[in-house]
């Protein structure tokens, strides 16, 4: 059995001379929830499009289950359920009109639209308005029921949460689990709102400037915050001279009027440096490990790819 | 072949309600009502023109101007409205990542169009009884219901304009294509109809599809059933433009949706 449900090899793109991406190897296990992760413009949905076939590929290859996306397309394309970018909907018809059209090119059963619009909550009146008249959220919600109907093993999503208010947001994160834990569906969605995926994904990607800085479990992500570029904050009320004082010692930049980033890893490096000042007659207000959450973390990659 | 009919029953759904197949079902009706119109009101005029067969006269008055105006401004605003549809909702995207040959989608989109072509000539031939017989209610001394229909004559007009706008038909599809906006695309159509209407007195006409639809009521290509000159070149558009349309819409484009 394949490892990997999806799988780019030196994947890269660009628009005219602009380099987009830059040999992508991503690798989306099966029955993982993957969290892919970047910027605006970094090249998630551009990585998307190509693995769904929508940009003509220059380099690389796409692997589904196993097997080249352009062995066999139909075949692959009536395993996957896509949402690329805003949601792609007959505006004319109806909500159940828009899921008709699809569950004949998909091929799923009539009792399949009712299960799907009770899934994201579409059921009732708002299947039969017309979807040009659905506010943004319904919109979406009903893009991820035509993702849905074929049942899919693996389910695309870019930036499905765009849209949505707050308890849509938990409602579909809720579903995505449910779908992943009870049906085993694989998904892999595109984000920049990193802490909604850090409650839903098993694994991570990060994207930054079309280059994948990062892949993994979100342990492994874990471990690599533990382990990775951490630090010290403290307030005082001269941090220029504090500075001076730890200038040997420690690394310090100050940040903003009184605050002072010192690059400690160790308790008892903070310790010390908290001696060096009061022994100096600095006032210190406050001295606190900085909180290295997914979000720094995440800036930290995407900023140390930057330069 | 089974996706095929599986994407033709995709893209009949996708009408559903839409602009084009309401214009379908309205523009049919504009001739007809118009004729009824201006029946109704120089009756005697009109009795004298048409004589002892009402019929005649009364049809090919509707197909002249169908042949200069209706059918060619249908034809650019049905092939436009149609592929519109998708561009307007933003659904290529959705359709290209579909389990569909891009050929499907390619050739069932342009069978549909056809069908709501051939839908509007006779929806616009059964307006044409309409109206006629309308017009005798209204004015019995008209010889509408006893004089003979020439059904046999209508139907001919019908697949000689077909055949004559055939050409036209896929070169607007192939541009509807192409065009995001629909302005454009229409924009570009009713160019080249007038640029068609123009180019009718001069000898070289027969080499621009969007005079055709005039020249066959013009050349009277309904008279028998064998294809004038510019008939044949239509039917050699249709095979080279749907062929050439399929190689863009395949194979030269960088994206899909």
């Amino acid at each position: 059995m394949e490892k990997y449900i999806l799988e780019t090899k030196g994947l890269s793109h660009h628009f005219g001379a602009q380099p987009i991406l830059k040999e992508v190897a991503l690798r989306v296990p099966k029955g993982s929830i993957f969290g892919f992760l970047g910027p605006n413009g970094a090249g998630k949905t551009t990585t998307l499009r190509l693995v769904l076939g929508l940009l003509r590929r220059q380099h690389g290859s796409v692997r589904f289950f196993g097997e080249e996306l352009s062995q066999d397309r139909i075949g692959i394309l009536s395993r996957v359920g896509s949402l690329i970018e805003q949601p792609s909907l007959y505006g004319h018809l109806s909500g159940r009109q828009n899921l008709q059209i699809y569950r004949g090119i998909y091929q799923a059963s009539v009792s399949r639209i009712d299960e799907v619009l009770h899934l994201v909550g579409l059921n009732g009146a708002a299947a039969e308005k017309k979807a040009g008249k659905y506010s943004l959220g319904m919109k979406q919600r009903l893009a991820l029921a035509i993702a849905l109907l074929p049942k899919p093993e693996l389910l695309i999503l870019d930036e499905p949460a765009n849209g949505l208010d707050p308890s849509g947001i938990v409602d579909m994160r809720e579903l995505l689990l449910r779908l992943n834990k009870e049906s085993g569906v694989t998904v892999l969605i595109s984000s920049h709102l990193l802490a909604e995926v850090e409650k839903l994904v098993t694994h991570i990607g990060i994207i930054n400037q079309g280059k994948l800085v990062f892949q993994g479990t979100l342990a492994g992500l874990q471990t690599l915050k533990a382990t990775g570029p951490m630090g010290w904050t403290l307030e005082t009320s001269d941090p220029l001279a504090a500075a001076e004082v730890l200038r040997g010692r420690f690394q310090a930049a100050v940040e903003g009027e009184n605050g002072l980033s010192l690059g400690i890893h160790r308790q008892e490096e903070a310790a010390e440096a908290n001696r060096i000042l009061v022994l100096a007659g600095i006032p210190v207000y406050q001295f606190y490990a900085r909180q290295n959450n997914l979000e720094t973390l995440f800036m930290e990659l995407t900023n140390s790819h930057a330069s | 072949m089974k996706t095929f009919l599986i994407s033709l029953k995709a893209e009949f759904l996708k009408i559903r309600r839409s602009s084009a197949l309401w214009l379908v079902l309205i523009a049919g009706a504009f001739l007809p009502i118009i004729q009824f119109i201006i029946y109704t009101t120089k009756p005697k005029e009109f009795m004298a023109r048409f004589g002892h067969d009402p019929w005649f006269g009364h049809v090919n008055m509707g197909f002249q101007a169908a042949s200069f105006f209706l059918w060619p401004m249908s034809i650019i605003l049905v092939a436009s409205l149609v592929t519109q549809i998708e561009y307007r909702n933003n659904t290529w995207k959705q359709v290209m990542a579909s389990p569909l040959r891009v050929g499907d989608v390619y050739f069932t989109k342009f069978i549909v169009i056809q069908c709501m072509i051939i839908a509007s000539y006779f929806l616009f031939d059964a307006w044409m009884l309409i109206s006629a017989l309308s017009t005798q209610v209204f004015e019995p001394d008209f010889h509408f219901t006893s004089s003979p229909l020439h059904l046999d004559h209508i139907l001919l007009l019908d697949l000689k304009s077909y055949v004559a706008i055939l050409g036209m038909t896929t070169i607007q599809y192939c541009i509807s294509l192409r065009f995001k906006n629909f302005i454009g695309a229409v924009g570009i159509g009713l160019a080249l109809i007038i640029g068609g209407l123009m180019m009718i007195p001069w000898d070289k006409v027969v080499y621009f599809p969007y005079s055709y639809s005039a020249l066959s009521f013009m050349r009277n290509g309904a008279k028998s059933y064998g294809l004038l000159k510019h008939e044949y070149y239509s039917l050699y558009y249709f095979g080279f433009f749907l062929l050439f349309g399929y190689a863009d819409f395949a194979w030269f484009r960088k994206e899909r949706g």
